[in-house]
């Protein structure tokens, strides 16, 4: 018997004893004044059940006071659960039939079930109002039944939170090198996901980065022979395993995913265009994703290879982020239009996708179609690149400095080159380059990349933002990234 | 005397079923739930373990519809309030939670419109929910909707959620 059947018989048990009791167990709604920090609440729903006051889940007053108390309340009907949320964090839920009820992860007892009545859930409320840690409705004690039910002992309201990453295990690797090529095996237990990125000459490094994965071993340093000068494994952050191979050239590199791990054999074959990145999946299901986009064959080739498109973010009926009178849609197309001028005085074509203060689709427009309609620009001309300039913003003051983003496999050496030169030419904070699935980069079929200049939430950033200069230098500075990754790509 | 001694073996004898059937229907196993906070670098997770313990009688399928749910509102409340990390805008809370195959189909209520903290935050925060849900056993993507509609993106931000969504998209 599953849990819903447990409970939708305790339901239909609690409905008949209503049909037997009647009036004698439950009395009709009536309105009930409680006192929160000085504030009135009126619970409009209330109703005395045998066990104690219950209240819907419905009712406005419930929901006041569940948000005066910094929570939210929310009903599931499918579930049949009645949710009290909030950060700590900690849940504190009820289902209709259980006689228990749960404060995080430890369960209680409830003076009564929780059930439903005219569609509507109820629940006992002095129990939720002791959850909460607040006064009882009422003086009136609970009858004996139910009061002689002590506690559990902890009242914590949520479990002792532990640290238990699950992720997979990088075991060790096995180099074998044989004439002409070197294998390199790395033992997996476990599933989970990879990308792996080459350096061109004169760097001929090559690494795969085993995702949210732990290395088992101490780190490795190993010599393979000619063709892989050596073996570097490394725990390269808290959730990143690398393993990292210095070719003697454009080697031939492939790579193959399998349920114990990954094969990785790089052969003496060079290539004149390698692939400079792949992804892929391991473990059990590495059959079905293994490394689509690491095939040659998805490169993009641009229509218009000495076309660049400028996409300064927001605009028109969306001004972005705003700190005072300073709007974001004004600053990007400031600097936009110093990258665009930068780079047609070095002989590039240059598109923006607004020139001026508007919607590039429609006033009002959804994010969607926005969106859609500054990668349309791209798309439809065959550009070789796109660069999405924005300004970022933060609930606090803290975070400061540039962060630039990238999605597809292919846009990754655009964003390390435009960020390689805003931190060196204007010395900002370095947030790094950032992997996120921003809609404006991934429907662009080219290389594309997102540059959050600086924080408008931060007092620092703010008047760097603000000063006319400052932004000059940073056009000044996308601009040179531009032209790097084109110099080397 | 030997009907007295009878009888004492018998209330000794109903007295260990009593007790043998008390701890029979009252056992529980912890089971655990991870559920990953984003760090405000937007990169790296903070795993919690809270243990939810199973109901009596319930099954495999129950208990991780249940779970799925108990996760993805735990990720939408946010972590302690003296954690850095990322959270969702105030008041989003989880409207419902189901599992369709090994989708884990989430519907967040509209208060995550008002965020407008820009797409480091709009993606940790997601980050956190496809980590915490893809965690729980057979769930390997988070299809996501925003009050019962399926979106593209939040109100002037960026991040995509028009697709389901899995750990390889960050």
């Amino acid at each position: 018997m599953n849990r819903y059947a447990v409970r939708i018989g305790s339901v239909l048990a609690l409905a008949l004893s209503f049909q037997l009791c009647g009036p004698a167990r439950s009395n009709a709604a009536e309105n009930t004044t409680y006192i929160y920090n000085g504030k009135r609440i009126v619970f409009t729903t209330l109703v005395q059940h045998t066990g104690g006051p219950a209240v819907s889940a419905d009712d406005p007053g419930f929901h006041e006071l569940v948000k005066a108390a910094g929570a939210s309340l929310s009903w599931d009907p499918d579930n049949q659960y009645v949710l009290i949320t909030f950060p700590g964090p900690s849940i504190i839920s009820f289902a209709i039939g259980d006689a228990h009820y749960l404060v995080g992860a430890v369960s209680r007892p409830a003076s009564f079930a929780p059930f439903m009545r005219d569609a509507h859930a109820y629940v006992p409320i002095e129990d939720v109002l002791r959850a909460l840690k607040l006064p009882p409705l009422s003086p009136v004690p609970l009858p004996e039944s139910t009061a002689d039910i002590s506690p559990p002992p902890t009242p914590a309201p949520f479990a002792t939170p532990q640290p238990s990453p699950q992720p997979a295990q990088v075991t060790g690797v096995d180099v074998q090198s044989q004439p002409g090529s070197v294998t390199v095996r790395i033992g997996i237990v476990g599933n989970g996901s990879y990308e792996w990125h080459r350096l061109r000459a004169p760097d001929n490094r090559w690494w795969i980065d085993v995702h949210d994965a732990r290395l088992t071993t101490a780190p490795i340093d190993q010599n393979a022979g000619d063709v892989v000068s050596s073996v570097r494994v490394r725990q390269q952050d808290g959730d990143t395993v690398r393993v990292a191979l210095s070719l003697s050239a454009a080697n031939e590199v492939d790579v193959t995913p399998g349920a114990d791990g990954i094969t990785v054999v790089a052969s003496a074959r060079t290539l004149a265009d390698a692939p400079r990145s792949g992804l892929g999946t391991f473990g059990s299901n590495a059959t079905a994703l293994a490394t689509p986009a690491a095939s040659p064959s998805v490169q993009y080739v641009p229509t218009n290879p000495r076309l660049i498109v400028i996409d300064p973010g927001h605009g028109g009926s969306d001004p972005g982020t705003v700190r005072g009178d300073t709007q974001e849609k004004s600053l990007t197309l400031d600097m936009a239009r110093h990258v665009r001028d930068i780079l047609v005085a070095r002989g590039w074509q240059v598109i923006m996708t607004r020139n001026d203060d508007r919607d590039v689709f429609a006033p009002n427009d959804s994010a969607h179609d926005e969106l859609q309609a500054r990668d349309d620009v791209a798309n439809a001309r065959g550009a070789r690149l796109l660069i999405s300039i924005h300004v970022n913003s933060y609930v606090n003051s803290g975070p400061h400095g540039v962060t630039t983003f990238y999605y597809k496999a292919s846009d990754l050496a655009l964003a390390q080159a435009v960020n390689r030169r805003i931190t060196s030419e204007l010395g900002l904070k370095n947030n790094g380059v950032i992997k996120d699935k921003l809609y404006v980069l991934n429907h662009a079929n080219m290389p594309a990349a997102l540059v959050e200049t600086a924080f408008i939430s931060n007092p620092d950033d703010l008047a760097l933002l603000q000063s006319a200069g400052w932004r000059q230098k940073m056009a000044q500075a996308i601009a040179d990234g531009i032209v790097d990754y084109t110099e080397n790509n | 005397m030997r009907n007295s001694r009878v009888f004492f073996l018998l209330a000794l004898l109903v007295a260990a079923a009593a007790i043998a059937w008390y701890f029979a229907s009252h056992r529980t196993s912890a089971g655990d739930v991870t559920v990953y906070y984003t760090k405000v670098d937007g990169q790296s997770e903070v795993p919690w373990t809270i243990s939810v313990r199973p109901q009596q009688g319930e099954s495999g399928a129950d208990r991780l519809q249940y779970l799925v749910l108990y996760a993805a509102s735990q990720a939408v409340a946010g972590p302690p309030a003296n954690l850095s990390a990322i959270r969702f805008p105030a008041g989003t809370r989880v409207l419902s939670a189901a599992v369709d195959g090994t989708t884990a189909a989430v519907d967040l209520s509209a208060e995550i419109n008002d965020g407008r903290a820009g797409p480091l935050n709009e993606s940790g925060e997601f980050k956190s929910l496809v980590w915490t849900l893809t965690a729980l056993p057979g769930i390997d993507r988070v299809a996501v909707r925003v009050a019962g509609k399926k979106v593209a993106t939040l109100p002037g931000g960026s991040f995509e959620i028009d697709e389901p969504l899995r750990r390889s998209d960050w």
